[in-house]
């Protein structure tokens, strides 16, 4: 049977194309209809399968920092499995600064257009503008 | 799973009587709309409950009911939480609504008001990101038809994304307003008990421990609360729908078309009863973990969940939800766009003295049109709902304060309104491509903001009776 291959997304393996929000979505070709088995390796060297079946696609979400690498496989009929190559995504979220400082500013933006409307309905009612 | 839910003919068949319902009874409400103003605006007459159904209905899109799950799947418990932030847009709109009634009781479309308001440049200027935004919400709705349908029937994206497209089309071209805001009527409750009855069901089969434990086992950081990604994204999606609403001719042509003193009842009675929606929905993608599923794309999340969960009912209640609030919106979003088109590009630039009948005639003609452009840009797919929906917040939320100030300032500098509107649109695309998608409208009104507040240093006063001289293509022609 032909050997699957994995595809992650345009460079996330690297620190510059990380992703920042922790998920993105893989895909993978092979056999047609052959049952697939969907690898992940986290930092830390565990594994886990995130996928079994016929499907050709997966989104990975809810990461957090660290490296990750996937690889899929096709089960053989003698019960052996045949691994892709792995491919590598790093996850790098934006510091807690950088996240509380966009925050800030929403919430600023935020309050000043409600004193706005607020402000500027109460004197609608009352007749102070036209 | 592996594959969909339901067979392709059934999907074929609720397609089908859907479709004849939505245009039959647009053919029969349409009757109605024998004017230019009966057709464009529902004769200027709707009452409060056909009001608060038409704004509830049309704000729940296929947005809500497909995207609010990606973004709960992408961003845990901040993104369902950060989406139904989105009902702030409607409850800020309520007074907005009373004012522009009170301002311009003759006037047709948001794109007359910042033309006798701020001049033409800033018109041009406003013409131009609500276009775009049009289009993009357009390209959502009829990708989100494509996606569902192939998500639970097995029918190909582009046959699904071209039907709902067309009967929409469809019934708007034949009932304008009147149509649009029965069919709301009808879809808002079709909405609400279908996404009630799906979330007990689904909750019904699996408990919240259950699916705390499988989140917090496989995807964490959709449970940490400081997950910096859903901090972002939390004021970027409230600032979002502030945009939306409050520059969209599909809210200012309700507005109008409501009756005296409707507008801000039924707008703050949608807001209230939208609040939950997305947190119905958003929280159906987070039992997919624990349901062991599969989910090859992110905005296919919400109806594979239903369909898994509650298997052909489910699937069956999902596409009726969800068709049903594509449609609300699909056509509210026709009917306003081509009202834009009609009243501030055809009637103010190329035929000033077009009749009410030809101005009828021409807004089909661009319902159409629409209609054909939509499904062009559907066609190849490029991203997912989420992303095509938040890229046009760079553009909508630099006009949240060029707009609010507009309606309530005398003196609001018509230079710093437009500047505002440009520069939060470039800041806001910058952030899009340079931080994430889910900080452009966030970076685009923080940018405007700061240009209108910086016009208040060069007040320019403005007579607010320039507004009420609006009057109806007839009246003006004579």
């Amino acid at each position: 049977m032909s050997k699957p291959a994995i595809t992650c997304p345009d460079g996330m393996g690297t620190l510059e194309g990380a992703s920042r929000s922790g998920d993105y979505a893989l895909s993978w070709t092979g056999p047609e209809g052959a049952p697939f088995m969907l690898r992940e390796t986290d930092t830390g060297g565990t594994a886990r399968t995130l996928y079994e079946g016929t499907q050709l696609a997966s989104t990975v979400t809810g990461r957090r920092e660290g490296d990750y690498s996937y690889a899929v496989g096709v089960s053989e009929e003698n019960g052996s499995v045949t691994w892709s190559e792995s491919c590598a995504v790093m996850v790098r979220p934006y510091s807690l600064t950088v996240a509380f400082t966009f925050f800030t500013f929403g919430l600023i933006v935020t309050l000043a257009t409600v004193l706005l409307v607020v402000r500027g309905h109460r004197a609608h009612r009352r007749g102070e503008i036209g | 799973m592996s594959g969909p839910v339901l067979d392709a003919d059934l999907g074929w068949v609720i397609l089908g009587a859907f479709s004849v319902l939505w245009i039959g009874l647009g053919w029969f409400w349409g009757r109605r709309g024998k004017t230019f103003d009966g057709h464009m605006l529902a004769g200027r007459n709707v009452g409060i409950a056909l009001g608060t159904a038409t704004a509830m209905a049309t704000w729940v899109t296929s947005n809500t009911t497909m995207a609010a799950p990606e973004v709960a799947y992408r961003f845990g418990v901040w993104g369902m939480v950060g989406y139904s932030l989105g009902a702030v847009g409607l409850l800020l709109f309520a007074p907005m609504a009373e004012r522009i009634k009170h301002l311009m009781p003759h006037g047709y479309t948001s794109g007359d008001f910042v033309r006798v308001r701020y001049g033409p440049v800033a018109w041009a200027m406003f013409l131009l990101i609500s276009l775009f935004y049009g289009l993009g919400w357009l390209v959502s709705m009829g990708m989100a038809g494509g996606v569902l349908l192939q998500a639970l029937t097995g029918i190909p994206y582009h046959y699904g994304m071209v039907v709902i497209t067309l009967v929409c089309v469809g019934y708007t071209l034949l009932g304008g307003l009147h149509a649009v805001v029965g069919t709301d009527y009808i879809q808002s409750p079709l909405i609400l008990v279908g996404l009630v009855v799906v979330g007990v069901i689904a909750f019904s089969h699996i408990s919240p421990a259950e699916v705390h434990a499988e989140l917090a086992d496989s995807r964490p950081a959709l449970l940490d609360l400081l997950m910096p990604a859903s901090i972002m994204f939390l004021f970027n999606n409230l600032l979002f729908g502030l945009g939306e609403i409050f520059h969209s001719n599909v809210w200012w042509s309700r507005a109008l078309a409501f009756r005296k003193g409707v507008g801000f009842r039924a707008y703050t009675v949608a807001g209230l009863a939208w609040l939950p929606v997305p947190v119905a929905a958003g929280a159906l993608a987070l039992l997919a973990p624990a349901l062991g599923l599969n989910v090859p794309a992110l905005d296919m999340v919400g109806p594979l969940v239903a369909a898994t969960l509650m298997g052909k009912l489910g699937a069956v209640l999902i596409f009726i939800v969800v068709f049903s609030s594509l449609a609300s919106s699909l056509d509210s979003l026709l009917a306003a766009t081509s009202d834009l088109l009609v009243e501030d590009v055809y009637r103010r630039l190329l035929r000033p003295r077009a009749t009410g009948a030809e101005l009828r005639r021409a807004a089909r003609i661009i319902v159409l049109s629409l209609g054909i452009v939509s499904i062009a840009l559907c066609w190849p797919k490029l991203a997912t709902l989420a992303k095509v929906i938040a890229f046009t917040g760079a553009f909508v939320a630099s006009t949240i304060w060029p707009i609010a100030a507009g309606l309530y300032w005398e003196n609001a500098n018509r230079h710093a309104a437009t500047a505002g509107m440009l520069l939060g649109t470039i800041a806001g695309l910058g952030a899009y491509f340079t931080v994430g998608w889910y900080t452009a409208a966030l970076v685009s009104g923080t940018v405007s903001m700061l240009c209108v507040l910086a016009g208040r240093l060069w007040p320019q006063s403005f007579a607010w009776g320039k507004l009420a001289e609006l009057r109806e293509p007839e009246e003006e022609a004579a």
